[in-house]
């Protein structure tokens, strides 16, 4: 196993997927467009064009095996599903999405991967959709997206985590969605007026989730839970840690239950994937801070690769670390589920 | 006391030369808003009545009572209601030469009624100007801002922006929208007329504001605290990709309390992404990282510990050790004593973030007489 890829964005095909759709909610997926869906309004301008990941034998054709990649794990882009303001609706899609992602792509292809998308509007039903398909080897992980309503330490979101705890599966959180729907503003600032502003910002979404989580105790009631932070970059995490390990050590006093330092939970709990690092005249410094051997996963956005090819990308990081990020790190986080065959 | 204090005949190069610590942030106390009644207008004076303006304000608070408690004057209850006393404590303590004024009314743009809030800015900084600028030397005043309101609140930057005793024009770390739009730009365009850069102060987020994290309101006053330097690199990235630098080349932002070590993220990601997505941005005609460097300088306070030493002056290389200003916080709970907290860099990065930035920063008012 050389290169595991955890960032492949299979296109969701919505005629496909409909048939998949229960509760009655069927005929909101089969219109022309797919279901009625709230979004952001930021949009490339400009930018090279891409090519399509809807067909998972071209995908595997034109990216996978060119590019020698053992193993790759789908994220599909539906990735607002968790702010929609359609709660039921929200989840009956996360559940027909799961299904047609592991009937089309995943049982019939050893090299694919899937990730149990849930929408977070409803944490008791996106639970019992981990449940549901916790056990299923081709799943490796649990996604959202980052976009919220409140930041994730809050008590409502619990039961999400108890349940990736209770099947052994890594929570994804994927950038995207902010501005849309219910989510809050993109930024604490307020609304970006550019795609560019709009994407420079995402990860603060990351940062507010990790203070609220670490400081509402999740990984003290969680401890084994791990989070996988795509396409945030890992430039600010040095900051948060230092002013949040700092802050922690006069207002403990606030948060009893957090008898270590935050910094522990940061590099303990959560990792981060390479699709866009920083383009930084030396990035070696923050990979150390960071403990980029052990925290870095390679992802390849495919088939988005507007900033650049993900391999050339990585070369940027020292040789020990990538050796190390390429594939060893996505085997320690999922662990034998990588490797079993998927049905 | 302090070098400015005593002007005499030094040329400004040679007083430069005699400066050891300019701290960028105090925070003076108003001693209640009745202080304000002789500035404002007596139509306002109701407002002053029954306890004085209600604002509106956060409901999470520090561990302790938010104060260095062994600064409290027993005269007055206050840590720095008292010029004289902040003499004592602070400036002579601490040996420091020159310090900026930040007050406590850096949220004033979160608040309700802007008529009154814009003349209430008003008699703050002329009071300010009267009660600790004038009277001392080793004191600048910083202007405060109604800024939900530009138009009146460039007129202010307009009527106070030449006075020799303030060096800067301050807003909080949050508005209603991001700070790179143009609804702001009659504010630094007042600023700039006046040579006068933008502090930036966290933060504001109550009253008319969301919370600082895109991600909803935070549970803890550890949380809040943390949570500022997100509002921070919102708006630096605001202020980069919406092209003010090219409207106002010689602008300069001075980000207070919010950190440095993010500097290199918001310089990174935008570097990355810039070249696919320029044509969004036409304006642009530099690097991202370029404006950055270029337009903004960031203060110590609360100053990063990383575990290892080592880390710390690895990202003061990657912000540029010219950029960063020294700041105590004076009175607040996490003061940074300067005669220690920066002991572990060279003499010479030492003196660069203590005095030279700041005067780049800041310019030649600095060492000018406020009268």
């Amino acid at each position: 196993m050389k290169v595991v890829d955890v960032d492949l964005h299979h296109q969701i095909d919505w005629k496909a997927v409909a048939p998949y759709v229960d509760g009655g909610l069927r005929w909101r997926v089969t219109r022309p467009g797919g279901p009625p869906t709230a979004r952001h309004g930021y949009k490339m301008v400009g930018a090279p064009k891409m090519p399509s990941a809807a067909d998972p034998a071209q995908v595997r054709a034109e990216y996978v095996e060119p590019r020698g990649i053992d193993r790759a794990v789908l994220v599909g882009n539906h990735l607002s599903l968790g702010v929609q303001p359609y709660v039921d609706l929200s989840a009956a899609l996360a559940r027909a999405i799961n299904d047609w992602t592991l009937d089309v792509w995943v049982r019939p292809h050893a090299c694919f991967k899937g990730s149990i998308l849930v929408a977070q509007q409803d944490p008791i039903q996106a639970a019992a959709e981990i449940d549901r398909l916790g056990d299923d080897p081709g799943m490796v992980q649990v996604l959202m997206c980052s976009a919220a309503e409140s930041p994730f330490g809050r008590r409502q979101y619990h039961p999400i985590y108890e349940a990736c705890v209770r099947h052994g599966l890594p929570l994804a959180l994927h950038v995207g969605g902010e501005g849309a729907g219910i989510s809050n503003k993109p930024t604490g600032a307020g609304h970006p007026t550019t795609y560019v502003e709009w994407y420079g910002a995402l990860p603060l979404s990351y940062m507010g989730h990790i203070v609220s989580m670490v400081s509402e105790g999740v990984f003290q009631k969680f401890p084994e839970l791990k989070v996988v932070l795509y396409e945030g970059g890992i430039g600010w995490l040095p900051h948060l840690m230092w002013r949040f390990d700092k802050n922690w050590k006069a207002q403990h006093g606030e948060v009893p239950w957090l008898t270590e330092p935050p910094s522990t939970f940061v590099l303990g709990n959560f990792r981060s994937t390479t699709y866009p690092l920083e383009k930084l005249p030396d990035l070696e410094p923050i990979v150390e801070m960071i403990q980029g051997e052990r925290t870095l996963l390679f992802g390849g956005n495919y088939p988005n690769q507007e900033y650049g090819d993900p391999f050339a990308m990585v070369e940027e990081l020292p040789a020990g670390v990538r050796e190390r990020v390429m594939a060893r790190n996505a085997l320690d986080l999922y662990g034998e589920r990588l490797l079993a065959p998927n049905a | 006391m302090a070098v400015a204090s005593a002007p005499g005949t030094d040329s400004l190069a040679e007083r430069a030369a005699k400066l050891r610590i300019v701290d960028t942030d105090i925070h003076h106390d108003l001693p209640g808003a009745a202080t304000l009644r002789p500035y404002l207008a007596s139509k306002w004076h109701a407002w002053l009545e029954d306890g004085g303006p209600s604002f509106a304000a956060r409901g999470v608070a520090h561990v302790g009572s938010g104060r260095m408690d062994d600064s409290v004057n027993e005269a007055d209850g206050l840590c720095a209601g008292d010029p004289d006393w902040v003499v004592e404590q602070l400036i002579k303590k601490y040996r420091i030469d020159l310090g900026i004024l930040t007050g406590t009314m850096y949220a004033l743009n979160a608040q309700r009624d802007v008529r009154f809030l814009t003349a209430f800015a008003s008699a703050y900084n002329d009071w300010q100007l009267d009660r600790w600028v004038r009277p001392y030397p080793c004191f600048k005043a910083s202007i405060i801002l109604a800024a939900q309101d530009p138009e009146s609140a460039a007129r202010e930057v307009h009527r106070l922006g030449g006075d020799p005793g303030v060096v800067q024009v301050l807003l909080p770390g949050l508005g209603q929208i991001p700070f790179g739009q143009r609804i702001y730009w009659p504010i630094y365009r007042a600023a700039v007329e006046h040579g006068l850069p933008i502090g930036v102060h966290p933060t504001a987020d109550v009253g008319n504001t969301g919370p600082q994290t895109s991600v909803g309101w935070y549970g803890s006053f550890l949380e809040h605290h943390t949570d500022h330097s997100q509002a921070f690199m919102a708006q630096t990235i605001s202020l980069i990709v919406e092209g003010v630098f090219e409207e106002f080349p010689s602008l300069k932002f001075a980000l207070i309390e919010g950190g440095f070590g993010w500097a290199p993220y918001v310089a990174g990601r935008l570097d990355r992404i810039y070249p696919a997505l320029k044509r969004e941005v036409p304006y642009l005609r530099k690097l991202p990282s370029e404006y950055l460097r270029d337009h903004f300088y960031f203060s110590t306070q609360p100053i990063e510990e990383p575990k290892d030493p080592r880390h710390f002056e690895q990202m003061l290389r990657m912000v540029g050790e010219d950029k960063i200003l020294f700041a105590s916080d004076y009175p607040h709970w996490d003061f940074d004593n300067p005669l220690t907290v920066l002991h572990g860099l060279s003499p010479e990065t030492r003196r660069k973030i203590c005095v030279d930035n700041v005067l780049a920063c800041y310019g030649e008012r600095l060492l000018e007489p406020s009268t």
